[in-house]
Parts: C-alpha cells; structure tokens; sequence
C-alpha cells in the first residue's frame, strides 16, 4: 500500500526550481548519415543474398557476375579522372562530417528552468511581436542563435522601423542571451 | 539516440570516406595512366577473371548466403539503434520511504498537472508534460505552446514558479527538468474580453 505525507517533506524541500536537464543539441549531418549507411549495409546483404539465392536454386545470372563481367577488360580512359575526382570528393565529405560538430539551435530563458526556444520559435516571436508595431503591414524574420535579422514592409511612417526594433527586442528580453536584433524595413510601393 | 551509435556512425562514416579517397585516387591516377608511377606494376587492364572463377566455385553460394544473413542483421540492428528508446520512469520512489512504507507517485502526472498550470498563463495555447528517463537523468519533460504574441518575460516567471511547485511536490534530487517552448505560427483568434 502506497501512502503519502503531503505537506511535510514539501516544507523540507523550499521552493527551489527544477535544476536544468540542459539544453537539447541536434545531431547535425551525421544523425541522418548513420541510418543512411545503415540502410546502405543492408542493401550490400541484398546484393550477396540475391548471389546465393540464384545459386542455391541453379542459376548463374546474377547482379554480383554481371558487374564482374561487366569491368572484365576495362581499359584506362580518362574519363576515370572525373570517376575518380568524384569518389575523392565524396570520401572527403564524408571525413568532413564524420567530425562534424553536433547542431545547436536552443535559445535558455533567463532563470535556472531549463526552459528553451528554438531559432525558429525565436523568429516567430519577432515576427508576432513586429505584427504589432503600428504601420507594420507585413513581417518575416529569420534567426540564428547569436542574430535575428527582421525584415518589414511598411506604410512609410516615420520611425516604424525603430518601434519594430524596440518591440522586437523587448520581446527577446526574457532571453539568457538575447540575439542581436537586424531591422529591414521597405515601404509599399518601394521597387526594392 | 546514444552517444554509442553516434560514435558507431562517425566511425564508419570516416572509415568509408577514407576508402572512397583512396579508391578514388587510384581509379583516377590509373584513368590518366599515371598509377604505374607508384604502382610499377600496375594492370594495364582490368581482369575480373579470378572474381568470377570464385562467383562460380562450390563454396561461394553458401558462403555469400551466410554473409547476406549478417550483413544483413548488422544493417538492421544498426539502422533500428537510431529509434530513440526513451522510457517513461513508472512511478517515482519518494524520499522518506522505509520499511514500514514506501512513498511513491506518477512522475509524469504531476508533470502533466505542472504543465496544466502552465498553460493558465496569459499567452499560452496549451502544453503537456511527462517524466522520462533520457540518457541516464531523470527528465521532467514539459512542452509549452505559446502565441507569437506572448509575454516570454512572464512565461519564464510562471515557468520558474511551476517548476518549483513540480520539484516540491516529487521532491527528488535526482530529476532534472526541460521545458521546451514552443512559438506558434500564427496568432489564434481570441476573445478582447474574458
């Protein structure tokens, strides 16, 4: 039987927020190229799998002996140069990204929660808070975690642009470290 | 994922590249005939001769079947370690437990109940919560969605004050907590008055 004693043991324990779990990273280019290999793995059972099961039931036409003689006295071309320069380049990719450093795109609240924005939901913050700036007809944001750049259409009133900014970043101002806030402003009718 | 199989990949990843990098070098120095520089006695030609004789000798059918079968697990095991296994804890032990009782309560409901408070706050569309165990820490995991419009200076307030009441109320010094919150797309409609 579970029993419970509320009330004392909260007492004991204050009223301290939840230590942080720390910010989630992404895996970057390396989370989608392991299952790719993966699947790549399987793909080379299937080849070898295809070669016994031909075999096996008496046959001798398979993928495996059709690339054999298909390369028997292949000759040097020098269209194996660019065969060759594509390999190489792939090969670097892939030692390039085997190192590849994790992605980081999670924003701290200020205070010790652990809660967090993405780049994305930061750009959508900016983007609602410039709705709101009188004389802002449209607004478009893209955000990195060290700069926001804001992108606004508008009627033409004088200092818009500076209203859009100071809204902008007071909607940013709950952040640990804020993103530096970029206004571009164009006025309708504007050819650029 | 684990940090294991993302080495397991990185690994792989470097080791393939590495291959390719030389299979490419050799395939283009020897297109341009220029293999023979390191390689004096480079073929003048391909000859996959030998390969086929192999293809076609008694023993190869049998062994090519064993080796699909592991590859072939190999390809599976290693494809299926990249879903995330992440389980929700059961029911979490309380201090104070002993002999003559043991204390315990639904992490993940009073997750729930914490986000439910939370999304009581001015600006917040709604939010869930749940205790999972994520790479070896326990998590109070609570998802928040927000209007564009919303008060984050407020939001991270009632945020702090929630999370308290979560810590007080599962009283574990082991449990962490992550709040992920969400910017909606677009503005939902609300009443000017409640």
């Amino acid at each position: 039987m579970t029993t419970t004693t509320p009330g004392r043991h909260a007492a004991a324990q204050g009223r301290a927020p939840l230590p942080s779990a720390g910010l989630p990273t992404g895996a970057g280019t390396i989370g989608w190229l392991g299952p790719l290999l993966a699947v790549l793995l399987v793909g080379v059972a299937v080849v070898l799998g295809q070669d016994a099961w031909v075999r096996l039931n008496g046959g001798s036409t398979t993928w495996l002996g059709t690339a054999a003689s298909g390369l028997d006295g292949l000759a040097p071309a020098p269209w194996m140069a660019a065969v060759g320069v594509v390999l190489v380049l792939v090969g670097l990719w892939l030692v390039l990204k085997a190192f590849g450093r994790r992605t980081r795109d999670a924003l701290a609240l200020r205070g010790s929660s652990g809660a967090h924005l993405t780049t994305g939901d930061v750009a959508r913050l900016v983007t609602g808070a410039a709705n709101q700036v009188d004389g802002v007809l449209d607004a478009k944001t893209s955000a990195s975690r060290r700069s926001a750049t804001l992108s606004i259409t508008t009627t033409g009133t004088p200092g818009t642009e500076s209203q859009a900014q100071q809204a902008a970043e007071r909607a940013l101002s709950a952040l640990a470290s804020p993103p530096r806030v970029r206004v571009r402003a164009t006025t309708t009718g504007d050819p650029s | 994922m684990s940090r294991r199989v993302l080495g397991l990949d990185r690994f792989l990843a470097l080791l393939l590249g590495l291959v390719l990098i030389a299979l490419g070098a050799a395939v283009g120095a020897w297109g341009l005939g220029q293999l023979t520089r390191v390689w004096p006695s480079a073929p003048g030609q391909v000859s996959t001769g030998p390969v086929t004789n192999a293809l076609g000798a008694s023993w190869w059918a049998g062994a090519a079947a064993a080796g699909a079968v592991v590859l072939g697990l190999l390809g599976l095991w290693w494809l299926l370690a990249h879903v995330p296994r992440r389980s929700t804890g059961g029911p979490l032990r309380l201090s104070g437990s002993d002999r003559s009782g043991a204390l315990s309560v639904d992490g993940s409901a009073a997750a729930q109940t914490a986000a439910e408070v939370l999304a009581e706050t001015p600006g917040v569309r709604s939010a869930s919560g749940k205790v999972v165990s994520d790479r070896g820490q326990l998590v109070a995991e609570i998802s928040v969605t927000a209007e564009p419009s919303v008060d984050l200076t407020e939001l991270a307030e009632a945020v702090e004050r929630t999370t308290a009441d979560l810590n007080t109320v599962l009283g574990r010094s082991d449990l962490r907590g992550r709040v992920a919150v969400h910017i909606a797309r677009r503005e939902r409609s609300q009443p000017r008055v409640r």
